[in-house]
């Protein structure tokens, strides 16, 4: 029907509730409907709700409290809360937690949901109705940074205007499917299309017999990645259950099914590996024993360990050497320290060493990764849904072997990513197709697809040893972290060492040591996931701290002030931590830790034992301190161009790849706070390879501090050059002319609005078009930092383990966009909390996972969220970021882990030192089994 | 995909005919939860809606509650005359579309393992009424529900209770699958039934009569008991060993609240 605003995001499972329709008077889920069934019946989709321009009240109420980000199911969400308005008159919490209980959000978290329901009650009586507060303003200083505005997307997405990929497939267009492996580890010997290729209405089969012998990397990292290019379009070998063997592109879904099934395949089965332990046992089976090349600083026994290469495995080529020993498994390694940790361990009074694992969780986004590929004349046309634009761009000109600028990539809206849409998962296939064919090719991954195929967390083991006086001083702390990439090695160097570079520099301590070790095995793809082995390097170091405070039976709280980072303290740790590069010792330039502690404790009462009337039930409470950074200094780099149009408006073109977080929006504001105008003043457009300048790409939390700069340096350099062609036009040295609201240049004789400005230049005498551009980069950094607080109860009968308060107290600098970053913040945290408690992948003995299906896989709805949920933004002003700002989007997903499991101990006295904290395992802990 | 024969018949007896000639893949739709649910749909030929047979309305009955079968589940968890288990048991179906959608009738033909309304039903020993079949008990359905394939529920009869059901449904998260559902009944004899991550749904007789013969049983005894009896394998949602203990204790505290209800509202709001 064309209906685009009814998402699809779990393939008729009726689950995600993306799919929401209202039938008949109530919600319903439409992929479990069949059309026989709306014979009759009233089904109203989100167009109902404003068949104009104008926004109902529950959409600009959901656009006002922030919670619209990456929009996918913001349409079943507006009509959710107006089928329970229209119930309800005044809805309770656990009225609004019933109504949105079937439907998935991973981006916001909910808690901001109870808001957009207030304001929309009000709203809905009196049209004019302005909440009293949103969020916590900023910088009175400033007009739009630091306060709440609607998201400039938010309109668009809330009314389900096409904006998605899925969007711009146009009719006739050809469908892309992928025959994948069942097994786990093996080789291919024969693979016979000859059936599918014969079936009518197939225009290509891909196999790896006709597809390119390129090597490439996954990983959408700046050129030259730390990532070893270990992968070519399809292999000769499948490395794990779901790896790719052929793909068949036809005229529509049931024919490509229908071919996949007339490919004939042999294999050879190989033994596989899935844990650490398996991948680094000396008989272990060889993933990658593949021909080595080195594009700089080539080992010298590469002839000698080429001489064992498999010729079925392949190639393996490093742009620089990153510790890899792929014949024996090892993908990766690194070490490094400062000071001398053995020294340190003698003079400790006390020492722990503790080993902390974890399982194989997925990013789960709303929209399954996708892509839509077309010719336009002789250059190729990506529309994508990608956190790297030009990465994307770059990879895809490698595997088809053209230049880059025969590809545009267009970023359409995305509907989340939190990480996976960083790596090149399916569009390099779909690039190929349409430029065989030269015709328009759609691949949508299913949810199956998703957990078979799409990148995963990386599963890691760590080891902390921390020793201390017995004051609590520490001396010496050493981190081994060992990390399971999976069949590729897509981040195999930088996720791992970013658990360590996340988590140490928090604590100040002369002796550090580290040692970080990747294996190759056949679990399902890893790669980069929101906070990017932060989480797992901060639960293992929070846990250690906790369970050191414990051996020195000191209050944790108290070991953390005692050892914790401060403002201006230098962070020497960093010299060893470079991504593939030479680390900097940076200075921690702005820390709101101090506050952060002091009033998370005040909030949840630090200290004081709570009891519940149940006698089973015990009551516990944790802190723990976290970090992240903001972006890679010397390595990211974002551009942004704007331009002044002929009424004195503005048009940003921004590299920036906004993933939903909002980043259009801070780059608006940046705009407009330099140019003194209203945000509706300055349009945007982001993420166009074509139309906008570089950006590395949204990743590493660079969003605002990088393309945010960008755009505010590019501001101001078109405010420069206002002012210069103001000067002349009005006859006044430039000194003299100050920019005012509303996009007025006053002189001390005479003032000229922006579209007399752009008359006169754009004018046939004129200067020409007002432009201004800027490019990005800097060695500075600026480490958002939080402290998270957490009060669990813990049901010692059936293990359950509840949330009651959760409080992240978050230092993000001075927030852009203070509702959407709180509904980061919220988002990051129930994430990880159902990566702490609910979510993991399980797999069987041939390595498949068996739950590939968000409800058995077991990602968190409202009715998990905690009693009490609140986040608190801790204002700090970073010299360094624009306005004050450091990044939000990753940070809050490193607390829940450690501040949960040290929560638990304080409950029952329990350890539990692997995700997640199921109540099985609990029990065990408990030893009840 | 084969094209689907979609069919909406006006009476029982179209209904069955239609069914007969649409053979092994045609099924009854009702909510469409389960039968349109991914996994499934695509093994089936023949849809017969069934909306035009089976009603939605709840009505006082000499003995009890008449539900239509075609009552969906919100609003038997909105029902405040049915009994409290009943409601809860709708209830538990966590997300709300689901409950919109789906039916009493639909969710006990389906005899899914995460089906909380079947124990709710098992306690309180409702009988259904069924097109050819006529009365049976829903216990009697729940063990070999292969013969009624074809039939056609058309009523549910919820006796009045006698004495407090209570329930309880154990998942990982909010509205992920049941590792347990287990319900509970004392009065006028101990009934318990357990559904969930298990081969079937169970009622499990050895605890029944322990509770029979000893009213006050310990819940360590009941523990124990409940664990040797309830059959399990290990799978996505736990190992045998914590399925047998969170069984045990599940149903122990629930035989617990029982008592404590007991004198309280005799299972009626």
């Amino acid at each position: 029907m064309g209906i685009r605003s009814v998402r699809n995001s779990d393939d008729g499972y009726g689950f995600a509730g993306s799919d929401t329709v209202i039938l008949d008077g109530v919600t319903a889920n439409a992929s479990l409907l069949v059309a026989g069934q709306l014979d009759g019946r009233d089904v109203k989709t989100v167009e109902s709700l404003s068949p104009g321009k104008t926004l109902s009240a529950v959409q600009s109420a959901m656009v006002d409290a922030g919670i619209v980000q990456s929009g996918y199911n913001a349409p079943a969400a507006a009509l959710i809360m107006t089928d329970l308005l229209n119930r309800r008159e005044n809805p309770s919490r656990e009225d609004v937690i019933d109504a949105f209980s079937g439907l998935f959000n991973r981006a916001t978290g909910y808690q901001q949901f109870f808001l957009a329901v207030e304001i929309a009650r009000e709203r809905m009586k009196d049209p004019d109705f302005v909440p009293p507060e949103i969020a916590p303003e900023f910088r009175e200083d400033l007009v739009h940074i630091g306060t709440p505005r609607p998201k400039v997307d938010g309109p668009k997405l809330v009314s389900g205007c096409p904006a998605f990929v899925e969007d711009m497939v146009r009719p006739g267009s050809l469908i892309l499917k992928m025959l994948r492996s069942p097994h786990a580890h093996a080789v291919i010997t024969s693979i016979n299309t000859a059936a599918a290729e014969a079936l009518q209405g197939v225009e290509l089969v891909m196999t790896h017999l006709n597809t390119p012998d390129i090597w490439y990397s996954q990983a959408g990292q700046g050129f030259p990645e730390p990532s070893p290019y270990d992968r070519r379009l399809f292999g000769k070998k499948v490395l794990h259950v779901g790896d790719r063997v052929a793909a068949v592109v036809a005229a529509s879904e049931e024919i490509a099914d229908k071919a996949l099934g007339l490919i004939e395949v042999e294999y050879d089965v190989l033994p596989h590996v899935m844990s650490l332990a398996e991948a680094a046992a000396e008989d272990a089976p060889i993933i990658h024993k593949a021909e080595l090349t080195y594009e700089a600083g080539a080992p010298d026994d590469l002839d000698k360990t080429n001489k064992n290469a498999d010729p079925v495995a392949g190639r393996i080529i490093y742009q620089f050497p990153i510790g890899a020993a792929p014949h024996r498994n090892i993908a990766a390694s690194v070490s490094g320290g400062i000071g001398n940790v053995e020294e340190g361990f003698k003079d400790a009074d006390v020492i722990i060493e503790r080993t902390y694992a974890s399982k194989q969780i997925q990013c789960t986004p709303l929209e399954t990764h996708t892509v839509y590929t077309r010719m336009d004349g002789e250059r190729l046309v990506i529309h994508a849904s990608t956190q790297v634009p030009w990465h994307l761009r770059r990879i895809t000109a490698r595997v088809l072997g053209i230049p880059e600028n025969k590809i545009r990539v267009i970023k359409e809206r995305v509907g989340g990513g939190y990480g996976s849409k960083q790596d090149i998962l399916l569009e390099e296939v779909c690039a190929w197709a349409t430029w065989q064919t030269g015709k328009p090719v759609f691949f949508r991954f299913s949810r199956e697809d998703e957990f078979l195929a799409n990148s995963t967390r990386h599963v890691m083991e760590i080891t902390v040893k921390i020793g201390a006086k017995n004051d609590g001083k520490f001396t010496a702390v050493k981190m081994d972290v060992n990390a399971n990439t999976g069949p590729y090695g897509a981040h195999c160097l930088t996720v791992p060492m970013n658990g360590v570079g996340k988590s140490l520099p928090l604590f100040l301590c002369d002796n550090f040591d580290f040692n970080v070790t990747t294996y190759y095995s056949n679990i399902p793809p890893t790669g980069a996931y929101q906070g990017y082995g932060a989480p797992k390097g901060s639960y293992a170091m929070q846990m250690a701290v906790a369970e050191l405070a414990a051996e020195l039976s000191m209050d944790p709280l108290d070991l953390i002030e005692l050892n914790r980072v401060h403002q201006g303290s230098m962070l020497e740790i960093l010299r060893c931590l470079g991504e593939g590069r030479e680390g900097t010792a940076v200075p921690a330039v702005s820390c709101g830790l101090g506050p952060a502690l002091k009033e998370g404790a005040e909030m949840i009462d630090w200290g004081k034992k709570e009891s519940s009337a149940n006698p089973d039930v015990k009551i516990g409470k944790g802190v723990v301190i976290i970090q992240q950074g903001s972006g890679l200094p010397g390595l990211d780099h974002s551009g942004a161009s704007i331009k002044m149009l002929g009424d004195g408006t503005f048009m940003l073109h921004s590299g920036g790849a906004d993933l939903g977080t909002g980043l259009d929006t801070v780059s608006v504001k940046m705009a407009a706070e330099v140019l003194c105008v209203d945000m509706d003043k300055v349009a945007i457009i982001s993420g166009d390879t074509d139309i906008t300048p570089f950006d590395t790409g949204a990743y590493a939390s660079s969003g605002t501090y990088f393309s945010g700069s960008a755009s505010k340096k590019a501001a101001e350099d078109i405010r420069a050059k206002i002012l210069n062609a103001a000067a002349e036009i009005l006859g006044e040295p430039e000194e003299d002319l100050v920019i005012e609201a509303p996009g007025i240049v006053r002189g001390k004789k005479e003032s000229l609005t922006y579209g007399k400005l752009a008359w006169h230049t754009q004018g046939g005498e004129g200067s020409g078009q007002l432009i201004g551009t800027a490019s990005f980069t800097t060695e500075d950094a600026a480490f958002p930092y939080g402290a998270h607080f957490c009060q669990v109860a813990v049901n010692t009968r059936t293990g359950k383990v509840k949330v009651q308060k959760y409080y992240a107290l978050q230092d993000c600098g001075t927030p852009i966009n203070p509702e959407l970053a709180m509904g980061q913040i919220y988002g990051g945290v129930l994430k990880s909390i159902g990566h702490s408690m609910y979510e993991e992948m399980i797999f069987d003995k041939k390595g498949r996972c068996i739950n590939t299906d968000l409800r058995s896989y077991g990602v968190p709805m409202i009715g998990d969220l905690p009693e009490d949920f609140q986040v608190k933004l801790v204002y700090t002003d970073d010299p360094f970021g624009p306005y004050g700002a450091k990044s939000v989007s990753e940070v809050s997903v490193n607390g829940a882990a450690p501040v949960i499991a040290n929560a638990i101990h304080d409950a029952v006295g329990i350890w539990i030192r692997e995700w997640p904290f199921s109540p099985e395992a609990v029990l065990k802990g408990l030893g009840k089994i | 995909m084969e094209d689907r024969r979609y069919y909406v018949p006006n009476d029982p007896d179209e209904a069955l005919v239609m069914k007969a000639a649409g053979g092994e893949t045609a099924r009854y739709l009702a909510g469409g939860t389960l039968v349109n649910w991914g996994p499934v749909k695509d093994e089936t030929s023949t849809l017969i809606d069934l909306r035009n047979v089976c009603g939605n309305k709840i009505r006082r009955g000499s003995t009890g509650f008449i539900v239509e079968a075609g009552v969906p589940l919100q609003q038997l968890a909105d029902a405040e005359e049915l009994p409290d288990i009943i409601n809860r048991g709708a209830d538990f179906v966590a997300a709300r579309q689901i409950r919109n959608m789906a039916t009493i009738g639909g969710n006990i033909a389906a005899m899914r393992n995460d089906s909380n309304l079947i124990p709710a039903l098992l306690v309180l020993n409702a009988d259904l009424r069924l097109y050819k079949a006529g009365k049976i008990s829903v216990m009697n359905y729940t063990i070999a529900p292969e013969i009624y394939e074809n039939d056609i529920i058309l009523e549910v009869i919820i006796p009045e209770s006698k004495g407090p059901g209570v329930m309880k449904k154990v998942t990982r998260s909010n509205n992920g699958y049941p590792v347990l559902i287990a319900a509970v009944t004392l009065k006028p004899e101990p009934i318990i039934v357990v559904n969930g991550a298990l081969p079937a749904i169970i009622r499990l007789g050895r605890i029944e009569e322990a509770l029979t013969a000893d009213p006050e049983l310990p819940k360590e005894r009941i523990e124990k008991i409940v664990a040797e009896e309830i059959p399990v394998i290990a799978d996505i949602h736990g190992s045998v060993e914590y399925k047998k203990y969170i069984a045990g204790v599940t149903v122990a505290d629930l035989v617990a609240e029982c008592r404590a209800d007991d004198s309280a509202k005799g299972g009626r709001k």
